[in-house]
């Protein structure tokens, strides 16, 4: 940049006025002042306690709209997670179904269940090889969920006006889902995997 | 690396846009840069170090209510230096503090022979300078060559236009020039081609 007559800026912070001002600055410079550094930080609210904590290890202050942040997105977590385990605990109550749904294999639900120990229970589980039963056991909680939801969806359209069937038929439900005689059966099988 | 030494390696910008979003340590290293050139430049500006301690705790209390104000990437040195220049000015007006006006120069400077005289034993020779130039041309003059702001920044800092400043920076050099080698020290100050050919013009 050009100033007045041909001084060129640059020019005129390198001739030796320049450099003379600037070591005569220097040389007059006052020392960093630790009670007034002190006092400015007391003045916009960072009294000496918190300062400790601003330079320690890997931390810093948070200011109220990260610790807001923080708070909000801790509390999603716990949600997320209660949601989470809620899921994963109906799941796996469907799967103890499926187990026995993949040993009779398609059988209408609403069918009363064989009694334990019958002779054709035992040959769902036995007469199939390890794989196809695992195959059964991997696809079947598809299959439960989908027959528990049809129910359910049953269920809340007739609420209102079918409370009382609408019990009588979930707990008709829950008495086919339990795995009695599949328990049983998978602890005397035989049947090994691949 | 420790948050303190991660701190040291922003620049100022990045610094004050973390200190506009709140991050109190950012603020406080700016703080601990800033204080002795604020403070170095308010003590030109006052007639008591007492003073001029109490002109920087209100800059900097200023500089923390406006951050908001600040625009993000913009250089953040002239941006304090103009709080500061307003600082002064308004303790001046205020009464408040014993600042040297605008119309007078420093009541502390009596004689500039003298002061010129052992300048560069006793490294007075800023109070020289201050007692030779107003105090337009002084703030000029030390934003200019010791806070080495360029010539729109020192524009902004004194409300004044680029080419005011420009005028203002020549006369003053030209006047330092001329005092400053009358005497033995500093005879050995080159000569401008712009002097050489008409060393009155100004």
């Amino acid at each position: 940049m050009t100033l007045h007559h041909g001084i060129d800026e640059q020019n005129l912070r390198r001739e030796p006025l320049a450099e003379l001002l600037k070591r005569e600055a220097e040389a007059e410079r006052p020392a960093f002042s630790e009670d007034l550094y002190g006092r400015i930080l007391n003045q916009v609210g960072i009294p000496g306690a918190e300062r400790a904590h601003l330079f320690s290890s890997g931390k810093s202050r948070l200011s109220f709209k990260q610790i807001a942040w923080v708070v909000l997105a801790t509390y999603a977590s716990v949600v997320t997670v209660a949601i989470l385990m809620q899921v994963v605990q109906r799941s796996g109550w469907f799967h103890r179904q499926h187990i026995e749904v993949s040993g009779i294999a398609g059988e209408n639900l609403n069918e009363p269940r064989q009694e334990k120990g019958s002779g054709s229970d035992v040959n769902l589980v036995h007469g199939k090889p390890p794989t196809e039963a695992i195959e059964d056991l991997v696809s079947a909680p598809d299959r439960t969920i989908q027959q528990v939801q049809i129910a359910l969806s049953e269920i809340d359209r007739q609420r209102w006006a079918n409370l009382d069937n609408d019990l009588r038929l979930a707990g008709e439900l829950l008495h086919q889902q339990l795995p009695w005689g599949v328990l049983s059966r998978a602890e005397s099988s035989q049947v090994e995997t691949p | 690396m420790s948050h303190l030494a991660s701190l040291t390696s922003l620049t100022d910008e990045q610094l004050a846009e973390q200190a506009q979003m709140g991050c109190l340590a950012s603020f406080a290293e700016l703080v601990r840069r800033y204080q002795v050139p604020v403070l170095h430049f308010l003590q030109r500006k006052c007639r008591s170090s007492t003073d001029a301690e109490d002109l920087t705790q209100e800059t900097f209390l200023r500089i923390f209510r406006k951050l908001s104000h600040y625009r993000v990437g913009a250089p953040f040195r002239p941006w304090v230096f103009t709080i500061a220049y307003r600082v002064a000015l308004n303790g001046m007006r205020g009464h408040r503090y014993s600042t040297v006006g605008e119309n007078e120069k420093s009541s502390r400077i009596t004689q500039v022979d003298s002061l010129l005289e052992d300048a560069e034993e006793n490294h007075r020779l800023w109070d020289a300078v201050q007692a030779e130039l107003s105090p337009i041309q002084f703030t000029a003059v030390w934003l200019f060559y010791v806070e080495e702001l360029s010539i729109r920044q020192i524009a902004a800092v004194i409300g004044k236009s680029e080419s005011a400043v420009k005028t203002i920076l020549c006369r003053a050099r030209k006047v330092l020039v001329h005092r400053l080698r009358a005497y033995a020290k500093f005879n050995t100050l080159p000569v401008s081609e712009d002097e050489a050919v008409s060393p009155e013009r100004h």
